[in-house]
């Protein structure tokens, strides 16, 4: 379980001091899927780098399991980047080794795994992501720009984090990679029991991926609750001019009109689904 | 006028030894002030298509055309590449100078325009591009759909007849996008051609003609709302349709069918509303 | 300490210094630098200072803000002045076991520490009023009868231009990749010369990559906005000189002038 309490950071740049996040407050539990959303300079990169301490806050705590994790008498810092991992947006630029497998390796490596524990991590982990196994001995600079992804994934999952932080893992992936890596990401959350954060700008991968959504806007979290309770709130979404996905627009307006949709609909065979059981409507 | 007459295109491929044809014997025609979506999935030969509009793709066989200039013909190259502008996928690869005004002024440096010519040209586009206020400023400090309105001046400014966004809005946020299409809107208002390659559908639902690639040939060219009632065909694809029109189509096979496509929550709610009383 | 460097950078102005012709404002600097060295007594200094307390007075920039660049090179000079003072022949000032302090020495050290520091005054009041484009600008124009004997003047100011706009870019990428990689346990901090050279490897190799794709791109991109070399370019900036030009040019030998009758009289 993380714990935000607080959480302020400024940025000092010659006289000018900007608050980047401002008194931020979020609980994530185990195994929950948080979404966190907001425009760019919103403040959400700046607050999951305080996830896994590589900012450090002005004011305010992070608690992983209760352990303040910047409290370095309690905890060391390599233990939090172990247990919290981050994968930054566009992850396949950080790629490096020879080989795939060298690379989803680095991160076990650098926390002294042996060879045997090595190899059973980066199979596990490539294997969750949707890497084939013929691929782990090709250079990860020959893989198309969704494989490329997956391998950086993996290179994190490799740590066997408590907590993953995927920072857009889905732009600038055509609509098909997008919806696979989203699947995957779930996938990752069922099969390891661990809890994720996915950080988007896309309403639409969010809503129908997260348990809970977060909207960081100008530094601050203005809401935090399920999809069904932010949806409900377009009016203030299209204030901070975010994105409602389609679906939401049009139940929401069916919704004016008097047709009783249930809160919980963010897919649209759901939706049609719901549509087809419940309007009354004359075939032909 | 853009013609492509048969035209095919191919590379090397280092790793197989073979040559891979990514443009294969495709004939097509885009009139100036068209507004054009072209739709694919990656691989799909869209980009190396567009590239042979403006000469870096040189085809291996058949012909482009435009405006009557050949694209294989060296003499006319610039004549060409002034008249086909081009904006890429990342901002931060195509702005050269520290300075908005002096990258906006680069084209039509390298075209020979004279300095007074250039001062009103890089006035008028960054006023095209609602930047006019950042002239000063250095690009590095500006937000990704500012940069991509910066870039789209740039190529503005040397008044070319087609505009094309080669995936331009990918890494953009959704406020950037926004402005980059409201600009691109506007400028086909006012006549300019825009060629606009994307993997948003409801970005592509906005132009007056959308064309679908696979495997290097035209799949489908019509109206959008044509394209995007052949929801099975765009999923087969690996491409979708916007939400709207895909609540729609789910609604019809269940037997509710409200009319014509919808592309938009609005256009749905009006037809439906129509259909249900 | 990367902040404290003014050398190489910009303050924005709109002062009659900020808008001298670029090439002027470097051929100035140059004469000004020839000069520092030609000097051999310390009134000779003089000329140049009221010249250059008067330049910076009208161009607007903050007096801190120059000497803030001095900062950086304070260690430098400390060590210089050290080796000065010790190892100069002379009149013993006082001792330090074998280590005799000069008077001479003392004299010496002064002596250089005011040239080192009127150098960098000066050379930092170039950059910083004039933008790097202006600069790049004044030297190709400089140079350009070098292009006669086929020196690639317009190539080596694109050059400049290029890693000039892409520089802030590649430090935030560093820096992102550095982040990237300490969140996988990477450690750039601990370890022995070796451990650390190997420890860079992991930001290198992205680094260059990226790089090289970029570079691609940018290529791609010029040669779609139709740049083919400086043949039949234009500018949209042109450089003009103006009165102002010709007045900096008449003060700067006047000064010249100064120095020469000061340095006459004292030696």
């Amino acid at each position: 379980m993380i714990e935000i309490r607080h959480l302020t950071h400024t940025y000092t740049s010659g006289i000018h001091k900007t608050d980047a996040i401002r008194d931020v407050n979020l609980t994530i539990a185990d195994g929950e899927l948080m979404g966190i959303i907001g425009h760019t300079g919103s403040g959400k990169s700046t607050l999951i780098q305080h996830l896994n301490a590589l900012l450090k806050p002005t004011s305010g705590q992070v608690l992983l399991d209760g352990v303040d994790i910047f409290d370095s008498k309690a905890i060391a810092l390599k233990e939090v980047r172990k247990n919290v991992g981050l994968v930054f947006q566009y992850p396949e630029y950080q790629l490096f080794e020879e080989t795939v497998y060298k690379d989803i390796a680095f991160a076990p490596k650098n926390y002294g795994c042996s060879e045997e524990e090595i190899k059973e991590r980066v199979l596990a982990a490539a294997k969750t992501v949707g890497l084939k196994e013929n691929l782990l001995d090709k250079s990860p600079f020959a893989l198309s720009g969704g494989q490329k992804r997956r391998v950086a994934i993996a290179g994190v999952l490799a740590m066997n984090p408590k907590v993953l932080v995927l920072d857009e893992p889905a732009a600038g992936l055509d609509p098909f990679g997008r919806e696979k890596i989203l699947y995957e990401v779930e996938k990752i959350r069922a099969q390891r029991g661990i809890s994720v954060v996915l950080v988007s700008h896309s309403m639409e991968d969010v809503a129908a991926h997260a348990d809970r959504i977060a909207v960081m806007h100008d530094g601050e979290m203005k809401m935090c609750g399920t999809p069904a309770e932010i949806f409900a709130q377009d009016q203030v979404l299209e204030e901070m001019r975010l994105d409602v996905p389609q679906i939401t627009k049009i139940l929401n307006a069916l919704r004016k009109m008097g047709i009783a949709v249930p809160e919980d609909i963010f897919k649209v065979q759901e939706a049609a689904d719901w549509i087809l059981q419940n309007v009354p409507f004359t075939k032909g | 006028m853009i013609e492509a007459k048969e035209v095919s295109f191919s590379y090397d491929d280092e790793e197989t030894n073979t040559q891979k044809i990514v443009v294969d014997k495709l004939s097509l025609t885009i009139n100036k002030g068209e507004f054009v979506a072209i739709l694919g999935h990656n691989g799909s030969g869209k980009s190396s298509l567009v590239k042979l509009f403006n000469c870096v793709n040189i085809p291996c066989a058949g012909k482009v055309y435009v405006d009557r200039l050949d694209t294989t013909d060296e003499k006319v190259l610039f004549d060409i590449r002034s008249r086909v502008g081009m904006v890429f996928q990342n901002p931060d690869n195509q702005l050269v100078a520290t300075i908005v005004e002096e990258d906006v002024a680069f084209g039509p440096e390298n075209l020979g325009v004279p300095p007074l010519e250039i001062r009103k040209r890089v006035d008028d586009a960054l006023k095209a591009v609602d930047m006019y206020a950042y002239i000063d400023a250095a690009p590095h400090n500006l937000s990704g759909g500012q940069k991509q309105r910066i870039a789209i001046a740039g190529i503005l400014a040397m008044q070319p007849e087609y505009l094309i966004l080669d995936e331009s809005t990918a890494m953009l946020d959704p406020m950037g996008r926004r402005e980059v299409m409201d600009t691109v809107k506007r400028l086909n208002r006012q006549g300019m051609a825009v060629i606009l390659i994307t993997h948003y559908m409801e970005e592509a639902a906005q132009a007056d003609r959308v064309i679908v690639m696979e495997e290097g040939r035209i799949f489908m060219d019509a109206d959008p709302k044509k394209v995007f009632s052949k929801v099975e065909e765009m999923k087969s694809l690996r491409l979708g349709v916007p939400q709207a029109a895909e609540l729609a189509y789910c609604l019809k096979k269940g037997g509710l069918d409200i009319g014509e496509t919808v592309l938009t929550p609005e256009a749905f709610v009006e037809a439906f509303q129509r259909r249900i009383q | 300490m990367l902040k404290d460097i003014t050398l190489g950078q910009y303050f924005p102005g709109d002062s009659v210094v900020h808008k001298a012709d670029p090439r002027m404002k470097i051929l100035i600097t140059l004469v000004f630098l020839i000069g520092l060295f030609t000097v051999k007594s310390w009134l000779g200094f003089l000329p140049v200072l009221v010249f250059t307390v008067f330049v910076i007075r009208i161009s607007q920039v903050p007096f801190w803000y120059v000497l803030k660049g001095l900062k950086a090179i304070a260690v430098l000079i400390a060590i210089t002045g050290c080796f000065n003072i010790f190892l100069t022949e002379g009149t013993v000032w006082f001792q330090i076991g074998w280590l005799k302090a000069t008077y001479e020495g003392l004299n010496l050290a002064g002596f250089m520490l005011v040239r080192i520091c009127m150098l960098i005054v000066i050379t930092s009041m170039l950059t910083l009023t004039t933008t790097p484009i202006m600069l790049t600008d004044g030297i190709e124009s400089l140079l350009n009868p070098l292009k006669k004997i086929k020196v690639p003047v317009h190539e080596f100011a694109m050059m400049m231009t290029i890693a000039l706009r892409f520089i802030p870019t590649i430090m935030e990428e560093t820096d992102k990749i550095m982040k990237a990689q300490s969140a996988r346990g990477a450690d750039f901090e601990s370890g022995n010369l070796l451990q650390r050279a190997k420890a860079m490897i992991p930001i290198l190799v992205p680094l260059f990559i990226s790089a090289f794709r970029r570079a691609d791109e940018l290529a791609v991109a010029m040669e779609c906005r139709c740049y083919h070399g400086d043949q039949n370019r234009t500018k949209l900036r042109q450089l003009h000189f103006s009165g102002i030009d010709a007045l900096a040019a008449v003060f700067t030998l006047l000064v010249l002038v100064f120095q020469f009758v000061i340095e006459g009289m004292t030696l």
